[in-house]
């Protein structure tokens, strides 16, 4: 039995996640990409978190925030990956193929480097705060641990992170 | 240059630009085959379900079997009172028992600890200290996504500070020694567990109140258990004024994560399964997160397209 009217409906929430996914998936890959620190990994990630997506887009329950819900697919899935013994292999170093400035490159390794030194949820947890700009609380729903865990996480991958950032940046100079 | 780490973190991604093309449709193929994959386990499952359900009629309706419906043998066709049927009188391949199930009722469940629990050890914890006007400012048990912990309001000469406790799984990992700084020490217990503490600033971990000091003190089990919690001169609510000092010196802190009231909740923690991917958002959580994004479903709130600002809440 053929449904018309499903087929029809199915077809425009289609072409909504092929919008939302194109406006998207740049910012997606830019978090990614920080999290993983590796460009292939980002884009395993990415692709992951949009395959999710689809497969609950248009159900009866619609998503309410599609931005917010993809970051929260994306980060969780980056700590699940990360938590599975298969995918604990370092990322390679080589960077990927995009037109940087000299100036900023070796702050870039610098961050990639610190940012890889850091477990997963650390990483997570910098990226959603100074990077995504997200509140404390944001980050806490968004990880599914407390106001008070994200805070006391942040802290400890800040303190990890001025060994290597340090020198470079006043905000995080030892004092 | 940029001198902060969000300019850093801008910086490197800015010039990032991947093939979207291409990610767009590996996701979507991605999610073809999820939702292919999950109408298969539904279908499947259907299809277990009715053969279950035929299968426990076929074995509890067949001859000698406890059938309510059983008409006793010899009888002169008067149906008999229904014979209790219990496990032992079961004796049809369907319904043996299975070594799993019989190990799994021997073991006994380690019960979920509640926000209530939670925010009344914590209570419990602090009441040496005699602090005034205390308030659950949010609890959650070990069957919550964020829980177990508890986070309490304080009053102490006249001012007002939070405490917040987190009993996690979570495994140690060494700070990297010579580089920490100096409102930051870590060291090793005679028994192996290590204990991290924190007594400095709340910026830039926190939501940007210049004035706000914390203490955090970070006990790791040996178990892979810590118990963490973090005191605070400001209430986390808006509208208070920050206090002048903190409510507990880091040795009370200390005392406290250390303290064999939070043993149940440990033991909780371990019984809690490793979380999965999440519910489609929904109510107050999501409309939370709308807000921050300026209250739109419009996909143009990337950071990159807005200006640089620090994370203030």
């Amino acid at each position: 039995m053929f449904d018309e009217g499903s087929a029809v409906a199915m077809a425009k929430h289609d072409e909504e996640f092929l919008e939302f996914a194109s406006a998207r998936t740049q910012h997606l890959f830019r978090t990614a990409y920080l999290m993983c620190g590796d460009w292939h990994q980002a884009e395993d990630l990415v692709q992951e978190t949009l395959g999710k997506v689809f497969a609950v887009w248009g159900r009866k329950r619609r998503i309410e925030n599609p931005d917010a819900y993809a970051q929260t697919v994306l980060t969780r899935t980056f700590i699940s990956a990360r938590r599975k013994r298969s995918s604990r292999e370092l990322p390679s170093s080589s960077l990927p193929e995009a037109e940087f400035h000299e100036a900023d490159a070796s702050l870039r390794m610098t961050l990639l480097e610190g940012l890889a030194a850091l477990p997963a949820k650390d990483r997570a947890v910098l990226v959603l705060r100074f990077w995504e700009d997200r509140s404390v609380e944001e980050v806490a729903h968004i990880m599914g641990a407390s106001s008070g865990a994200v805070r006391t996480r942040t802290n400890r991958a800040l303190t990890r992170l001025r060994g290597t950032l340090g020198d470079l940046l006043p905000e995080l100079a030892l004092t | 240059m940029p001198d902060n780490l969000n300019g850093v973190m801008r910086s490197a991604t800015e010039n990032l630009n991947p093939n979207i093309g291409k990610l767009t449709a590996g996701g979507i193929e991605r999610g073809v085959r999820k939702r292919r994959n999950r109408r298969v386990a539904q279908i499947a499952g259907a299809a277990a379900s009715v053969t279950a359900v035929f299968g426990v009629v076929a074995a509890v309706g067949a001859p000698g079997h406890g059938s309510p419906a059983t008409i006793a043998a010899g009888s002169s066709g008067t149906p008999t009172a229904p014979r209790s049927t219990t496990p032992a009188d079961v004796t049809g391949p369907a319904a043996t028992p299975t070594p799993t199930t019989t190990s799994s009722t021997n073991t006994p469940a380690v019960p979920p600890v509640s926000g209530d629990q939670m925010a009344g050890w914590l209570e419990q914890a602090l009441a040496p200290y005699h602090f005034t006007g205390e308030k659950v400012l949010y609890s959650e048990g070990s069957d919550g996504p964020a829980g177990p912990y508890a986070t309490l309001r304080i009053g102490y000469d006249g001012q007002a500070g939070s405490v917040s406790l987190n009993v996690v799984r979570s495994s140690y990992q060494d700070q990297g020694g010579g580089s920490l700084p100096p409102y930051f020490t870590e060291r090793t217990l005679p028994d192996g567990s290590h204990l991290q503490v924190f007594d400095g600033p709340e910026w830039p971990a926190g939501n940007g109140d210049p004035a706000a000091k914390r203490i955090d003190v970070e006990w790791y089990r040996t178990d892979g258990v810590a118990v963490e919690i973090q005191v605070l001169n400001a209430v986390q609510e808006k509208g208070t004024t920050t206090a002048s000092k903190l409510g507990l010196t880091t040795d009370q802190a200390t005392a406290i994560v250390q303290s064999a009231v939070w043993d149940k909740a440990i033991e909780a923690v371990w019984a809690k399964p490793l979380p999965t991917a999440p519910k489609v958002p929904s109510g107050d959580k999501s409309k939370l997160l709308q807000q921050k994004n300026g209250g739109a479903d419009s996909p143009a709130t990337s950071p990159a397209s807005s200006p640089v600002s620090s994370p203030a809440g």
